[in-house]
Formats: C-alpha cells, sequence, structure tokens
C-alpha cells in the first residue's frame, strides 16, 4: 500500500495539533486562575 | 457557577501526569488505527483473529472510553463533550476503515476526510468571529469581543491542520509540497492575517481600545475568507476544483458523502467546545482586569489616608 506514511502522518498531525492547542488553552486557564486566587487573597 | 465571576473553581487544574496520560491516550488510539487500517490492507478481515488487530481493535475502544474520561478531569465536560469526542473517534474510524479508496489517488486521499472538515470549521469559526466583530462595534458589550478572539484563534487552529494535511496530500499526487497558486496563496495570507490579528492584541493594553482595533482589523481579515472560498471557483491553478457545491462535475460517492459529514460534524464539534473552552478564558482575563483594577484602587486609597 502507497502512501500509508503519509496518511499517518496527516492525521496524527491534526490530533497532535487539536490536542497542543487545546492543552494550551488549559495551561493558561490554571495561570490566570492561580492570578485570580492570588487577587482575591489580596482583596480579603 | 458563574464563569465570568471571579469565584471560579481553583480546583480545575491539570496535572502534568494527566497531560501525559492524555498523549499517551491518543498516542494509543493514533497508533491503534493505523495498524488496523495496515492490516485490512494486508489482507486481514476487520473482525480478525490475529494479535494486531485484536490489540487495535481493544485500544481503539479503550481510547473512546478513557479519553472523554481524562478530559472530563481537566475541565467540567458535558454531555455534548463526550458525543463529540466518541464522534473524533468513529471519525478516524469511518475515514479508515468504511470510506472505499478513491481511484486514481489510492489510500492518500483519505486525508480529504479531515483536510476538507479543516477548512470548514476554520471558515464557521472566522464568520463566527465575523460577526461577533460587528456586533461588538455596534454594541460595545465584551462578551462580544471575547467570542470575536476566542473563535479567530479556533479558527487559526482549523486552519493550521489544513494547512498542514495539505501539502502531505500533495507530495504523492502533485509531486510537490507548495506551490504559489490563488487557493494555497489566499489561504496562507488568510491564516497569517489572523495570526496577525492576535498578535495585534498583545500590542494594545487598554481592554477598550485593543476590543476596538481588533474588531475593525478582524472585519479586514474576514475580507479574505470569500476569495479563498471562490479561488478555485474562479481560477484553474493547481488546486483541483471542488468536489462539493463544485458544478456539474463535481460530487461524491454515496458511501463518501457519510464519511465526510460524519468527520465534518466530528470536527465541527470540536471546534465549538476549543472555541467555548477559550471563551470562559478571556472571560476570566476581563474579571482578573477588574480585580487588578479594585487592587489598584484600594491600594490608592489606602495611600491617601
Amino acid at each position: 500500500m502507497k502512501n500509508l506514511d503519509s496518511l499517518f502522518a496527516a492525521y496524527m498531525a491534526v490530533w497532535a495539533i487539536f490536542f497542543v492547542y487545546y492543552l494550551t488553552v488549559s495551561r493558561r486557564m490554571s495561570r490566570i486562575q492561580d492570578e485570580v486566587k492570588r487577587l482575591k487573597d489580596t482583596l480579603k | 457557577m458563574n464563569d465570568m465571576d471571579p469565584q471560579t473553581d481553583h480546583s480545575n487544574r491539570t496535572p502534568l501526569w494527566l497531560t501525559l496520560l492524555q498523549f499517551v491516550a491518543l498516542a494509543a488510539l493514533a497508533f491503534a488505527m493505523w495498524q488496523a487500517w495496515r492490516q485490512v490492507n494486508a489482507g486481514a478481515r476487520p473482525a480478525g483473529n490475529g494479535s494486531w488487530m485484536a490489540l487495535s481493535q481493544l485500544a481503539m475502544l479503550l481510547g473512546a472510553v478513557i479519553l472523554p474520561m481524562l478530559l472530563s478531569r481537566t475541565y467540567r465536560a458535558g454531555g455534548s463533550d463526550y458525543l463529540v469526542l466518541f464522534m473524533m473517534a468513529a471519525a478516524g474510524i469511518a475515514a479508515l476503515y468504511i470510506a472505499p479508496t478513491e481511484r486514481t489517488m489510492g489510500v492518500i486521499q483519505r486525508i480529504f476526510y479531515m483536510h476538507l472538515p479543516s477548512a470548514a470549521s476554520g471558515f464557521v469559526a472566522l464568520i463566527t468571529s465575523f460577526i461577533a466583530s460587528i456586533v461588538y462595534l455596534r454594541r460595545r458589550q465584551p462578551k462580544w469581543d471575547w467570542l470575536a478572539v476566542s473563535s479567530a484563534e479556533v479558527g487559526i487552529v482549523c486552519f493550521t491542520c489544513m494547512l498542514v494535511t495539505g501539502p502531505i496530500w500533495a507530495h504523492p499526487v502533485w509531486g510537490i509540497w507548495w506551490t504559489w497558486d490563488a487557493k494555497l496563496t489566499s489561504t496562507f495570507i488568510l491564516w497569517v492575517l489572523y495570526i496577525a490579528y492576535l498578535l495585534l492584541r498583545t500590542l494594545i493594553a487598554e481592554p477598550e481600545r485593543r476590543a476596538v482595533v481588533s474588531a475593525v482589523f478582524g472585519i479586514f481579515a474576514f475580507l479574505d475568507v470569500p476569495l479563498v472560498y471562490l479561488s478555485n471557483r474562479l481560477w484553474r491553478t493547481q488546486h483541483p476544483a471542488p468536489v462539493i457545491a463544485g458544478g456539474p462535475n463535481s460530487g461524491l460517492d454515496p458511501l463518501m458523502w457519510y464519511v465526510f459529514l460524519t468527520c465534518l460534524c466530528a470536527l465541527l464539534g470540536l471546534m465549538i467546545i476549543l472555541v467555548r473552552q477559550r471563551y470562559r478564558l478571556e472571560a476570566t482575563r476581563h474579571a482578573v482586569e477588574e480585580m487588578n483594577l479594585e487592587a489598584q484602587l484600594r491600594e490608592a486609597r489606602s495611600g491617601a489616608r
């Protein structure tokens, strides 16, 4: 079967791009929530 | 709990081990699907008893069950999120197993089932960003700015998928990775324009001014979207004519249609989940800006006393 490696690479790339993006959003969310916690302590 | 409220839940952190486990689950799912596909093409029956086949099917099942469970721990996932993740798994299986092999291009044509749905999801995200920018300029409500930036960012991700899968498909079929034809060039320009949109937002500190400037730029950047859509209809260059809604000579085999629709629904669903998650981030960021302002005011008041 020709080009199976390219097909695999394409599908892996799509999965990887979406999940790396999802993880970057999660990381940013964690950081901003830490900031909220810090500010809430300051404003108490 | 209100997502825009500073009283947000802080137990929502993603531990590193969970992140790594997500990647392992994903890699297992992809590898299993790949091996299963190889076995099918080597003459094995999909329900065969070969060790690779059994392992692949088990891994696919586990991936489809475990992955949503892992994701549900990283953020408050609902029923629709699980449905989308199952659809993503189903889309992968349908594209690799069920769709018939195209006669001239062979198996590489199966990239189509990720390439075109990525583009379609990207278009929907950018149209959302465009509408949200217009509404923001009219109403000046921050939520429209949050929606505009969230959908623009997710649109870029979708177009990145399209721009990555395109050359992988083009190389064995055209003999080249890339060419500056009308479709590819206008798509690349669109991608660069929206990267510039995100960079522009980082340069302006004042929230209202940032929202206005980026809404105007977002509307300008969107002008390239119709050009991208029409480019292979108006000019016949390297990129093939559209197979869907492309005139009397276009069309798909009925089974290919069903597989394409499965993949399209899965990617649209994933796009919506990502926009929603990104919108929550933007709303929380706005809450932080307000809290910072309040902290500064309190400091100034206590200094004046």
